[in-house]
């Protein structure tokens, strides 16, 4: 794509930079830029480019004339803007960019004498909006916020000016370069088209199968808001013509619940093309859901919280643009403005633009099956984890306790129990308790899982497992059973007896059992289960990903 | 030393191979003026520093901008 950029200062320096990556032109002189873009014939017009940049000094503009003078200020930019204007209306093929003004305040004056630039600024910016409503190819090139967010000290550099009438430091070229970049590729329509959104910790604070509507942080005030106006920066996006799609391990109710009926949700639940919900691996989630939406993988950005979730998408979908997660979530807002800017950028937004979600959604209901190339297996082995084990220590008791009253998802039995209740369990000889802990390359997950044990002759009998849903999907619990089982084993116990009682959270562990082996010999119409496993036979564990470390 | 080196070839456009410190702008046709504003403009965001306008005639050679880098 040729495309041409014109100022009235020296700009040669940031031609060069632009013609790295773009075919540009850009006249010799500076003073020319008036006459390159009036003369039919002139070597611009020649280049056939299909976009070009106005890029305009103001103070340079209004060299010689009294920024008090209210008519001759607003003959010179009336003049430069009837220039502009010719221009556009003469070559309706090429897409204009045209900058607004940002105007130093040099001179020294008191507070009280007033000052105009940010008004001539604004006189400008009104005949640009003029001409922005009436030609459908002009843009406003907006260098003011970049200015606005570099600040004049970083993005100007009076040295380079003094040297070679060059008014921007590199700093502010480099700025410039990304920007007019975006402004091209956003012509030529080249974007990402979806955003996928974890739910936990990225559209709320806080974790749903755990902490409740009452428990989230999603509010118009306060830490809540943080969210909230992520939200609303993602929903901007959407209306725009940016798919959006949930992925998300959770229980499709809990996170239903928060869509529906959350008072401060933003994105509703028409707002997504897709919900990938379940508690599945999410590189599989993608990859179906490219298949689903008919989207290239390249064209998706996945945001979440979770750098072991960013990460494995990272390596098993390596064309997927995984986007960095701030560490202070107060910058939830800018995440969400850097995101559209980067990778959602419109020149203008149509019609079926927005209405792409309702178009996708209806395609998506097509789904098809697909091969799934992703090695799970090998994700797991790199997390290079390392599982400790040991028998209840008088310091876990206070953890031990909070645990039982905390944990809502992997949690087999919801037995809530007090530090007095441990302490007891510690003291009798019928019961043990083993305490569990996770490393891996991202570091110490700390106490995530307790098992406690009432011993009945030659039975045990699982009185609790729970397991923190920081460690859920890795087959940590798998390796905790088998270790059980041999210390059993060892210890001369022949049978092994579990139970599930249902709630309304622990759905992910109703199968647990089953999936390892055990007979169930109990259930009854509320789907109270009780299982048995037999010790006399040999044991083994199909899934074994970290190192056992028993202490 | 060769972080210079490396700049001045990216700058200039030209193989780090043919320059050294003792390299010249008057021998290169490509350090012309513009490409010496934009070294001393590179100079300074790479290293962090600061070169005062008025030495910037003073700098001739590859090796001028080096007091700059060391001594500040």
């Amino acid at each position: 794509m040729n495309v041409a950029a014109v100022s009235n200062i020296n700009i040669e320096s940031l031609a060069k930079r632009i013609k790295k990556e773009h075919d540009i032109y850009f006249p010799e002189g500076f003073g020319v830029w008036v006459q390159e873009i009036i003369n039919p014939g002139s070597s611009l017009y020649a280049s056939s480019p299909e976009c070009l940049v106005v890029l305009l000094d103001g103070e340079e503009l209004l060299r010689g004339i009294s920024y008090e003078s209210a008519e001759d200020v607003q003959q010179e930019l009336a003049a430069a803007i009837g220039h502009i204007e010719s221009a556009v209306q003469a070559h309706a093929d090429i897409s204009f960019f045209v900058s607004n003004l940002d105007i130093q305040p040099r001179d020294i004056k008191s507070v009280k004498e007033p000052r105009y630039e940010r008004l001539i600024e604004g006189i400008w910016l009104e005949m640009l909006n003029g001409l922005n409503d009436r030609h459908e190819n002009l843009y406003i090139f907006d260098i003011k916020r970049l200015i606005e967010e570099s600040g004049r000290r970083e993005f100007y550099s009076p040295k380079l000016w003094y040297l070679g009438g060059m008014r921007y430091s590199l700093k502010g070229e480099k700025l410039l370069k990304k920007e007019i970049g975006r402004y091209f590729n956003a012509h030529k329509g080249v974007r990402k088209k979806c955003l996928l959104l974890d739910l936990d910790n990225t559209m709320w604070g806080g974790i749903i199968g755990e902490d409740g509507m009452e428990g989230i942080q999603l509010s118009e005030q306060k830490e809540g808001a943080r969210y909230k106006d992520f939200q609303r920066r993602i929903k901007e996006m959407k209306d725009q013509g940016t798919i959006l799609a949930i992925v998300s391990k959770n229980n499709m109710e809990d996170a239903l619940e928060v869509i529906e009926n959350h008072p401060h949700m933003v994105l509703k639940k028409e707002d997504f093309a897709a919900m990938k919900i379940n508690w599945n691996l999410k590189a599989q989630n993608i990859a179906d859901l490219a298949e689903e939406l008919n989207l290239g993988l390249d064209s998706f950005v996945f945001i979440d919280d979770n750098p072991v979730e960013r990460d494995s998408v990272k390596s098993e979908l390596p064309q997927v643009q995984v986007a960095d997660f701030p560490e202070d979530t107060s910058e939830m807002e800018l995440l969400a403005t850097e995101l559209s800017f980067d990778n959602f950028f419109y020149l203008k937004s149509s019609e079926e633009d927005k209405k792409k979600t309702e178009m996708y959604r209806q395609n998506a209901e097509r789904a098809t099956d697909m091969k799934s190339s992703a090695s799970f297996e090998g994700f797991l082995k790199s997390l290079n984890s390392t599982i400790r084990v040991w028998s209840i220590k008088e310091q876990d008791i206070l953890r031990a306790a909070q645990l039982t009253q905390k944990t809502n998802q992997f949690n087999l039995t919801t037995k809530r129990y007090t530090e007095k209740d441990i302490q007891d369990f510690i003291n009798s000889e019928e019961y043990d308790i083993y305490i569990s802990s996770v490393e891996d390359k991202y570091g110490d997950n700390g106490i995530i899982s307790e098992l406690i044990l009432k011993k009945e002759g030659t039975t045990a009998v699982l009185d609790t497992f729970l397991m923190s849903c920081r460690v859920m999907g890795r087959f940590v619990e798998d390796q905790l059973i088998h270790f059980i089982h041999n210390r059993l084993k060892e210890e001369g116990f022949t049978k092994f007896r579990t139970h599930f009682y249902p709630t309304k959270k622990n759905k992910p562990v109703k199968d647990l059992f089953e999936r390892l082996g055990y007979t169930v010999i109990e259930e009854d119409g509320d789907g109270n289960k009780t299982y048995e496993m037999d010790l006399t036979g040999t044991i083994t564990c199909e899934h074994e990903y970290g190192e056992m470390v028993i202490d | 030393m060769e972080r210079l080196i490396k700049l001045a070839a990216e700058t200039l456009d030209i193989d780090e191979k043919e320059l050294t410190l003792e390299s010249a702008a008057e021998e290169l046709e490509e350090w012309d003026s513009v490409a010496h504003i934009n070294m001393v403009s590179e100079v300074e965001e790479e290293f962090g520093v600061t070169i005062p306008i008025d030495d910037i005639t003073k700098i001739t050679k590859v090796k001028d901008f080096l007091k700059y880098i060391e001594g500040k």
